[in-house]
């Protein structure tokens, strides 16, 4: 097969910026497509074409699989590469490529479909001997015949659906009464969410770790694991902190690990690269999450400790490549961790924060890199994933890599929106997380602990406001033209004003 | 001497500046003095004393908003007019946006509606946000029904007790 000469990146933000300087490494020329709402994003600013694909709206857009397949033909690209999210996992888009004579950069719509179907998945990994989650795989929605099968389960359990994750259509259930009800209302949630009410049931498993190996496949049956991610410092089903390797592992567990996933690889016939997830409990306890049949947002903490490129072999996958390395070639070097910066706000329960990026700084020094998604005076939009970039580092030994984040983080200064970075500093430096004793409980467990703002802080800001507020008097005003007409309202500037409002009890 | 307000979050706050020769002499903050001092850094970056500790900070304004980067921990403060109690009482009936999204109005103009029940939802970066009815009472809309996109701070309804 021929090398792509021009490849269409079919997402935004921080992947969309990755997937364009691998291809520009790789000289391979670049199209980004943006909605109304991305017209000035670094991933237009970056890529060698772009091409417009409709309103900000994900469905109108990024979602829009005839338009995003009309813009590739229109600039004869001979391959997509979806990133995460959007149309990564969405078999009918592999299919329409396929249709289009259009190579997509990831796993055939068939295997994506198995693995991509939750109880089809448990059951691809029963069949090969990995251990899944006790629970009862024969999905329905009518509510009796549920109730019949759980029957069978140990109590606590959590009802699932099986057309989707992200926290829909999942209900735990710690008694027995209660199980009718909650069954009703997963049914309903999962038909609301993804049209599709059919339902199933696992073990509710208490304090687990989330473990996931990363693997490469190529189109001539070679695949290799490129080692675990600890990803257990979660929230709302939303990882923030990853790390590789996990600190829980020993090498003999690492093994078995990695050989169940290879187990699963090929059973599925899997092509590119995709990750095995799994809950773990101790040596002896382990299971079979889920399998994600795309790169990952923390790919590149595999990146910092295998050195392969994780998306330029997806790439040259893609072209037909046979994988340039077996599994003994690949090292594990040192220890990496990844902060991933929402822009949330950690002191309003993680809420949304939308907005303009007015200043823009990120850390440096070695062992540090960043995979960003802004710049400075980017709008940070309402309608998309808040993830703004994240912040990788690399050291010698996990203290290293954890001292070398904590710095890092404390460097980044972003203002316009709030961010998840300084609360990852405290995180990381919270005597559970530096130990390495999380569980997928541990943020929620320690946030309050945590989200407490020093002292000192409020009266420093307010001082340095007023500060701020009195530079705009009309003297200085006066002395400097660069204070813009929004900033130069003072309402204090007129004497008084303050005298009416103080008798306005 | 100049006395300013500055709002974070809910809570308005009162600062008192005194000047002497074009230099800061004395801030007071809600009444108490505080011994600050600082000096300019590159990068519009301060370097402050407080209390004998040393910190660093980052201040960008943005029309009545200050953004403020302390040590690590950002902040907002926004210049406010109104005293204290005018802010309280207002916020008590009125619901406003706490943050900017795609707004879906789950109550119609003149609806009664019980405490805590959801009365819009915003939805901002793939999260759904509840707004509930801090008490009972009838609906009347501050905003256009039609509008969807909506920002911070603008006021969508009031809620009038019986």
């Amino acid at each position: 097969m021929n090398r792509f000469k021009k490849v269409l990146v079919a997402n935004r933000g921080e992947i969309a910026v990755r997937i364009i300087r691998c291809l520009k490494e790789m000289g391979i020329l670049s199209v980004a497509v943006y909605s109304d709402a991305d017209r000035d994003a670094l991933h237009t600013q970056l890529s060698d074409e772009t091409v417009y694909i409709g309103k900000p709206e994900p469905l109108k857009s990024y979602l829009n699989i005839p338009g995003i397949i009309d813009a590739a033909r229109s600039t004869q690209c001979q391959a997509i590469h979806p990133g995460y999210g959007f149309l990564a996992e969405n078999p009918n888009f592999a299919d329409a490529c396929k249709y289009a004579n259009i190579v997509f950069i990831g796993p055939s719509s068939k295997s994506m479909a198995v693995m991509g179907d939750k109880v089809k998945a448990r059951r691809c990994a029963a069949d090969v001997g990995v251990p899944v989650i006790p629970g009862i795989d024969f999905p329905t929605c009518d509510v009796e015949e549920f109730i019949r099968q759980a029957s069978t389960i140990e109590l606590p359990f959590l009802i699932k659906a099986a057309g989707g994750g992200g926290g829909k259509g999942m209900r735990l259930v710690r008694d027995r009464p209660e199980l009718e009800v909650q069954a009703k209302i997963a049914i309903k949630e999962a038909e609301a969410a993804f049209g599709d009410g059919r339902i199933y049931a696992e073990k509710y498993l208490q304090k687990p770790r989330h473990i996931e190996f990363q693997t490469l496949s190529d189109k001539h049956g070679n695949s290799v694991h490129l080692y675990e991610r600890e990803c257990s410092v979660q929230r709302r089903f939303q990882k923030l902190l990853e790390e590789s390797p996990s600190p829980a592992i020993s090498q003999g567990q690492r093994q078995r690990m990695a050989e169940d996933t290879l187990k699963i690889i090929k059973a599925s016939e899997y092509e590119g690269a995709g990750t095995v997830e799994f809950l773990y409990i101790d040596d002896s306890h382990y299971y079979f999450l889920e399998m994600n049949t795309r790169i990952q947002v923390e790919h590149p903490v595999t990146e910092m400790v295998t050195g392969i490129d994780l998306l330029r072999a997806q790439v040259n996958i893609a072209q037909n490549e046979i994988l340039p390395f077996s599994q003994d070639d690949i090292p594990l070097s040192g220890h990496a961790i990844e902060a991933r910066i929402y822009a949330e706000d950690p002191l309003n329960d993680f809420a949304a924060s939308p907005g303009r990026i007015i200043h823009l700084q990120w850390p440096n020094g070695p062992g540090v890199r960043i995979d960003e998604g802004i710049h400075h005076g980017s709008d940070v939009p309402v309608f998309y994933d808040p993830i703004l970039a994240k912040i990788i580092v690399h050291g010698q030994k996990r203290e290293h890599a954890i001292s070398r984040m904590k710095e890092a983080l404390n460097q980044t200064r972003i203002l316009g929106v709030q961010t998840t970075a300084y609360f990852l500093s405290k995180l990381i430096n919270s005597p559970e997380f530096k130990e390495g004793l999380m569980d997928i409980t541990l943020l929620e467990t320690i946030k309050d602990k945590i989200n407490i703002i020093k002292p000192e802080i409020l009266p420093i800001a307010l001082a340095f406001a007023g500060y701020m507020a009195k530079s705009d008097s009309p003297d200085s005003q006066a002395r400097s033209k660069q204070v813009d007409n929004a900033a130069s309202y003072n309402p204090w500037n007129t004497i008084g004003a303050w005298e009416i409002v103080k008798g306005a009890k | 001497m100049r006395q300013l307000y500055f709002k974070h979050n809910v809570t308005v706050h009162d600062v008192k500046l005194e000047y002497k020769d074009e230099e800061l002499k004395i801030i007071t903050l809600d009444g108490v003095e505080h011994n600050i001092s600082f000096r300019k850094l590159q990068n519009q970056e301060f370097e402050v004393f407080y209390n004998k500790d040393k910190h660093r900070v980052l201040v960008k304004k943005e029309g009545k908003k200050h953004h403020l980067w302390i040590d690590g921990e950002s902040i907002i403060l926004e210049q406010a007019e109104r005293s204290v109690t005018t802010e309280k009482r207002a916020s008590q009936r009125i619901i406003i946006a706490p943050i900017p999204g795609i707004l879906h109005l789950k109550v119609k103009d003149g609806e009664q509606v019980n405490q805590d029940q959801v009365v819009a939802i915003i939805e901002s970066m793939k999260m759904q946000n509840e707004i509930l009815a801090p008490h009972a009472g009838m609906i009347s809309l501050l905003c256009q029904t039609t509008v969807e996109m909506i920002n911070a701070g603008e006021k969508l309804m009031e809620i009038i007790q019986d």
